[in-house]
Formats: C-alpha cells, structure tokens, sequence
C-alpha cells in the first residue's frame, strides 16, 4: 500500500513538473486569436531553438493573471490594446531593448514608453448589404445612432475588448455625454440583441435580419476563404466609415514585454522577429490585417475593399487619435456599456 | 486519523476561504454602479435560467422515463443507449452549433433549451431508475381499482419519483449556472458572465468575489430549500422481480419512437453531422500533432484528477466509517458534499486567489504553474460525486461487522479493504461521471490552466473566439468520441439497482 502511494505521488509530481522546466524558453500570454500565430511561432522556433509556450487567457484578463502569477510569462499578446495599456498603466510591463521598434514601428502604433507595441492592425469596418443601403447613406459611426437605421443594425456583445475599444474611442473624440447618447441610439437600433461574433452578424446581414454590421475588414478576407461563409461574405460590402472626417477607428494587435520577465534577450528577440517584413507580409496575405510597416504592402484581398465607395487600392485613412489616449476610457467605456445595458 | 480530516477538509476548504477574505472590501462607487445597471437583470436572468431549465430537462425526461421504465418495446435498449449520448456533448459545442446553423437561441428560452438539451440525461436517469423501482404491486392494485395508465402514471410514478427528479433538475441547473462559456455564446448575459467581466475587465476583484459569493449563497438557498420540500407519499419501491413491462400499442409505440427520435436528433445526430461537415471543410488545416497532444493533455488532466478523487474519497470514507464523528464533523463533512455545486468559476476564482496570496514562495510557484493546480481544482469539485454514492453504499453495510473483524484480528485498514466491494459499484460510477464532468468542463480551465497546456475542451473555446469555428469540427468529435465512451460505461454500469445520489 505505501509503495503504491509513493508511486502514485511519484507520478503525479513528475508529470505536472515535466510542463514547468525548459532550457531556453519564452513565455506568452495571448488572447483569442492566438491560434492565428502558430505558424509565426513555428517559425520563430526553428530559426531560433527558442521553446515558446503559450498562456491562453481569456480576452482581458491578462491582468489579473499577471497579478497573480508575476514572472509567470515574458511577453503578452492581445487583439486590442485594451488590457495591455492597463497593464502598462498599473506599472506591469517594462521597455523593449531593442532600436528596431522605434526604426519600424510608426509612433500611432507604439507605447510612449516602448513598452509595448502595435504590430498589426484591422479597421473596425461596417459591412452592408447592397441591395438593401445605398453606399452614398451609409452611415458615420456617429450616425449609426441616427433613427432612420432603427432595427437594421447588427452587433456584438457591448462587452467584447473591440466593441469596447470603439466606445473608449469615441469618449476620447465625443467626451462621456455625448457617448451615452449615441450608445443609447445604438441599442435602440438594434435588430437584435447582441449576439455571435464578428462573422454572424455578416451572416445575419445574408439573411436579412439586418442591413449594417459592425465587423472588422480582416473577417472579408477570412470569410471569402471558406467555402460556406463566402456566401455570405458575397451578400455584403465592406464600408470604411468616417473618411469625410476623423477617418476609420482600427483595432491594434499588441505585445507588450512584462515587468517581471525571465527571458527578457528572448522576448526582444521574437519581438523583432515579429516585425520583420516576411512575418508581417505572411500576417498581412494570410490573416488580411494590415501591416505596421510603411514598406509591406496590402494583401490583394484587401486591395479590393472600400471601392464602392471611392477608395482606391484598399488603403483606407484611419483614424489619428493616439491609442494610449483612447485606453484611458476602458472602464468609462466598460460602465456606459452597462448603463444604457447594451446587452440586455 | 481525525486530525488527518481536519487537515484536508481544511485544504479542500481553503480556496473558499480565500474567496471570502478577498471579498473583504468595499467599493461604494463600483457597487452602486452594477446595482444600478446589470446586477438585477443578470440575477433575473439567472433565476429565470434555473426556472427554465428545470422545467425543460423534467419535460424531455419524465415522460421518456415513464416510457423507458413501464414498457417494453423493440429496441429499447439501444434507443436507451442513445438517449443518454447527449450527455457526451459539450453544451457550449452544442450552442457554437446551433447559433452557427441560425437556431433562435440566442435568447433566455434557447439558453434554457440548449442546457436542458445536453444535461436532460442526469434527470432521465435518475427519474427512469425512481420508476423502474416503484413495486409491481403497486401497479397490480392501481389496475385492480380501474386507475388507467394516466392515472397510475400521476397517482403513482409520479409522485414516487419527485425526489428523483428535483435531485436531477438541481444537478443539471448547477451545471448550468455556472456555464460561462455558453452564455457568451448564446448572448445572454447571468451572474457568472458577471463575476467574470467584474474580475477580468474592471480589474475589481472584490467586488467579483461578493458578486460570486451572492451566486453562491443563492444556490445554498435552493439546495436548502429541495432538502427541505417535504414529499408527501408513502415510499412505494420494494421488490421487483415479478415486475412485468407493458407492451405499448401502435399508437402509443409511434408516439414513443418519435420522441426518442425528436430528443436524440436534435442533441446527438444533428450536431454530430454538422461536426462532421466543419471536419471535411477545415481538414487540410488540421495540425494533428497539436490534436493529439491536446487530447493526450485532456485524457492526462482527467485520469490524475480521477486519482486526486479517489484518494480523497478513499481517506474520507475511511474516517466516517471508523472515527466517532461530533457535530462540527457531520457539518463539515456536509459542507464538503455540497461543493460540487459550486460553480466553476467560484471554484477558479478561489484558487486564483490562493495563488496570488502564496506566489512568491518557489516551491508553491513550481506547482502553481503546473498542472498540479488545475488537477487540485477538479479534485476539489468532483471528489463528492464520487464519495457520496460511496458513502451511501457504505453506510448500508452494518457497523456490526467492522466489530465481527475486531474479534477476528483484523486491523481497521484490513476491515475497510475486505469492505471494498460493497463500494465498487459506486467507486466505478463516480470514476465516469467525474470523467464526463472533467472532459466537459470549460470554465474553471480556462481560468487556471497552466503554460503551454491546452487540452481538447479550451482549444475548442479558443477556435470558437477567434471565429475559426469550422476548426472545432475535429477537436469536438475526438472530445465527443471519448465522452460516448464514458457514457456507454454509464449505461452499462446504472443498472436497475443503484440510484445516482
């Protein structure tokens, strides 16, 4: 009986060590599109021996994890800038060393104090449907709160990191008052309650339960690939809002390096790797975002969107207001969201 | 051996504990804030989710287990069989599917729908085996006095089966509650989604956990009340042999079929072949290193936690049967019993802040950030659905004889050897229904787990968040593979004499 004991904590203590001890290893957490970058990472890892393993945390908590297990990883990756900005703002993330970010990534993309960086970025589009909405109405995003869309917009949960950005960003631009309203004529506009993610809602647009989404321009690109969701990718049209004036607001995927990193040399290492033109071509044709880089250029896919409405080759005029300014209002955005109780 | 219970009641009970002191606090602003805003309609939505549920899974089950248990018809056994199969599917699966495929669930009534849908089974079960046990002779004199089927069925079954079924409603509307992930699919928001955007998007652990404490005390209040509801009847199980099925008429067998044929359509077959497609679309971008490693990750967490579980069973049973317990040990030891109805994410949040308070210590970091912690989470969840069938079997074996083994000079660790097989049954049970509750689990996983560890479960998630659905197809139907397994063992082991407590 006690040998069998002692087998059993044996084993029990070798294979939950067995995960924890690598030689030279880096340590991310990332968030829901994590498993976009496998092949990035595959990559990383056969050029360079490094081991990288991947915390994956649920969209916002990274900083909550990294208060509960500091040291734990040495990098963070997130879709938005959301939770990393928080994470800088309460002092738990450090500076990059290495002179390649600043030489290749433009200012409206980094930390203030380098630390942390955007390295790929998708606008937050509106998808329509062309039989139902002349281009020349669409709306700004002021506008989607205008009553004549009343039950024929779609869109996610209130509460999800892009739809929060996008309230965070227009507090920045509109201040708290005005936002509360449009956020209020937006619910009020609603086909449905929100529902799904990015993709149903250009579904929903397919089956005519509504005629405008909210939903990021990449999805255009991901969808045409599948053979079931490029006939809904089919039915609607990609629309850049606001070109006439602030120009689209855009979502930043973001690394930042962690206070309490262990492997700091490899973290600056993959960061760089990150950025490196065929890395981001690679995101760029095969994810449909868009490059930091001035010097990689669009995905062909990419190229097409927004002709409709007198864009030429894609290229979009996104918005200039800082991202680190927009960040600020992450829990202002978070509480109008409840106030006007955008998902109920 | 008492102070032995003592230690690991105290370990079991540990992330509780900490849970409460994190909940010591106060955040004026932020609580008037969620009382003004969502706190209400997220209580009312899960209130109303617990109503639906329980009203949902007794429709689908009563009426299938009145069918099941009182007549018998070609290919009974098998449609059996497939009856229980929805258990194997995940809910969160089953809603990614349904929403996908345009069902209306993305409601109150289809989050409802979709849990019921996946957890019916628990109630089938347990109210199918209450029928099943009720005395031929009581249907002898029910027909003897005119009473027809109707009237047996509500006279009769039905009432004999109440306990049954409230035990397999709560079972099911506990799984529910704490269902984060579904309820982010289907858009509807609970208290769980609540205690989840409170401690991971406001950063406001205190009030998280006060939320969480508020959904916990709520559940206590319910479990209070179905111990307390009295069933007014006689007791009429006995004995069985002499039982005789009836055999359905044609009408009646259609009507049977059909709904066995509704029921597993639409929680087995239809979502399997939708599975089925989004493999065939997605099948040159399977990585299979990646799916065997995360199914290999989901069979490893499972198998050390189900021996987490029995030690724990093993060590408690142990001391209920052989050290005199006092009235703090009975409280205790019920207590223990009701953690499994502690939602996943209280159970994630508690171990969250355990870690947080003991991090910096590098042997406690070592384990932390292994599998260790994830492995201690599930023991502390599902170690009483196994130890209260064993203590139940137990208990039904006379203390008379642990004295006859004294006399005989056997020590109390041989005594409780030799007892091995009054308990098997039920050690062999628990081993299953912890395994198909750990393979579905999602939350509390998601919450802890550790570096470079994903199993079958979060990989299914983490497609779904970032909309590459088709890819789920291959990951769920390994994890749904494994789950018919589990559940086919169920079905072999729930034999007419044993109740699922």
């Amino acid at each position: 009986m006690r040998k069998i004991f002692l087998g059993i904590i044996s084993f029990i203590a070798v294979m939950s060590f067995s995960f924890s001890v690598f030689a030279s290893e880096l340590n991310i957490y990332i968030d829901s599109d994590g498993s976009r970058f496998f092949p990035v990472v595959k990559t990383f890892e056969e050029q360079t021996g490094i081991k990288v393993n991947f915390i994956k945390i649920d969209d916002g908590s990274f900083v909550s994890r990294i208060q509960s297990k500091p040291g734990e990883a040495d990098l963070v990756m997130s879709a938005v800038a959301n939770a990393i900005s928080e994470a800088k703002s309460r002092g738990l993330l450090q500076k990059f060393n290495t002179p390649y970010i600043d030489a290749n990534v433009p200012v409206e993309f980094r930390d203030i104090d380098d630390n942390w960086f955007g390295f790929q970025y998708r606008i937050r589009a509106m998808f329509y449907n062309p039989e139902k909405v002349d281009v020349a109405d669409m709306p700004t995003y002021e506008g989607l709160s205008d009553p004549k869309w009343k039950g024929r917009i779609c869109v996610r949960s209130g509460s999800h990191p892009y739809n929060i950005n996008l309230v965070a960003w227009m507090i920045e631009r509109h201040g708290t008052e005005y936002t509360r309203e449009w956020l209020q004529g937006l619910k009020n506009n609603l086909a449905m309650k929100p529902n799904g993610n990015d993709r149903t809602q250009v579904k929903y647009i397919s089956e005519g339960k509504c005629d405008i989404s909210l939903t990021n321009s990449y999805y255009y690109g991901i969808m045409m690939s599948n053979p079931i969701e490029r006939k809904w990718a089919l039915k609607a049209n990609v629309f850049f809002p606001n070109q006439e004036t602030s120009g689209s607001f855009f979502l930043v995927n973001t690394i930042g390096l962690l206070a309490k990193a262990n492997n700091v040399e490899n973290a600056n290492k993959f960061a760089e790797f990150l950025l490196t033109p065929i890395v981001q071509q690679w995101m760029s044709n095969s994810i449909y975002t868009y490059s930091v880089r001035t010097d990689v250029p669009l995905s062909r896919m990419n190229e097409t969107l927004g002709s409709e409405q007198g864009i030429e080759n894609g290229v979009a005029k996104k918005s200039e207001i800082n991202i680190n300014d927009m960040s600020r209002h992450n829990n202002e955005a978070l509480m109008l969201i409840d106030a006007v109780k955008f998902d109920y | 051996m008492k102070i032995f219970f003592y230690f690991l009641s105290i370990i079991l009970l540990l992330p509780l504990i900490f849970l409460i002191v994190t909940s010591f606090g106060f955040d004026l602003n932020m609580l008037q804030h969620i009382i003004e805003t969502t706190l209400f309609d997220q209580t009312k939505n899960t209130l109303l989710l617990m109503g639906n549920v329980f009203l949902f899974s007794s429709l689908i089950s009563i009426p299938l287990a009145y069918f099941y248990s009182q007549y018998d018809f070609k290919y009974k056994k098998i449609l059996e069989f497939f009856l229980i199969l929805p258990l194997a599917f995940p809910t969160f699966i089953l809603a990614s599917i349904f929403v996908e495929q345009s069902f209306p669930i993305t409601n109150i009534i289809g989050f409802s729908l979709v849990c019921a849908l996946s957890l019916y089974p628990y109630v089938f079960l347990t109210v199918k085996n209450a029928m099943s046990n009720v005395s031929q002779i009581y249907n002898d004199i029910a027909t003897v006095n005119g009473l027809s089927s109707v009237q047996t069925f509500l006279k009769i079954l039905l009432p004999a089966s109440l306990p049954a079924i409230f035990g397999g409603t709560l079972l099911v509307m506990m799984e529910t509650v704490g269902d984060y992930a579904t309820s982010i699919i289907t858009g509807v928001p609970i208290l769980t989604t609540g205690i989840y955007l409170q401690w991971f998007n406001f950063h406001n652990p205190v009030v998280a956990s006060q939320m969480a404490l508020f959904l916990l005390s709520m559940f206590f209040i319910l479990t209070y009340l179905f111990q307390r509801i009295k069933f007014n009847i006689y007791n009429p199980s006995g004995n069985n042999i002499f039982k005789h099925l009836g055999k359905p008429n044609i009408y009646l067998k259609s009507l049977i079929y059909m709904l066995t044929f509704i029921v597993i359509f639409f929680g087995f077959i239809y979502p399997i072949f939708n599975l089925m497609n989004w493999t065939y679309i997605s099948f040159s971008e399977i990585d299979f290193s990646i799916l065997f490693n995360d199914t290999f990750n989901s069979v490893l967490v499972a198998l050390l936690s189900i021996l987490s579980c029995f030690s724990i069973t093993i060590c408690l049973l142990y001391v209920y049967r052989f050290c005199k317990e006092n009235k703090y040990d009975v409280f205790i030891t019920s207590f223990l019993r009701l953690i499994y109805g502690i939602p996943g994410i209280i159970i994630g949040m508690s171990i969250l802040s355990v870690i947080s308070f003991f991090y910096g210590i590098p042997f406690l970091k070592i384990i932390f950030d292994s599998i260790f912690v994830l492995i201690f989470a599930y023991a502390i969840k599902y170690y009483s659905l196994m130890f209260i069938n064993c203590q139940n079997s137990i208990t039904q074996v006379p203390k008379d004889i642990d004295n006859v083994c004294s006399v005989f000079g056997f020590s109390k660790l041989k005594t409780f050897i030799k007892l091995f097989p009054s308990f098997k049954t039920s050690i062999y049970i628990g081993v299953i229904l912890i395994l198909i509750d750990i393979f579905r689990e999602l939350t509390m996983i998601l919450m802890i787990q550790p570096k470079n560890f994903t199993t079958l479960s979060t990989q299914i998630f983490d497609y779904s968040r970032s909309e590459m659905i088709y890819m789920m197809g291959s990951w769920s139907l390994i994890l749904i593979f494994i789950l018919s397994i589990l559940v086919f063992l169920l079905h072999k082991f729930i034999k007419s004499d044993t109740i699922i407590s």
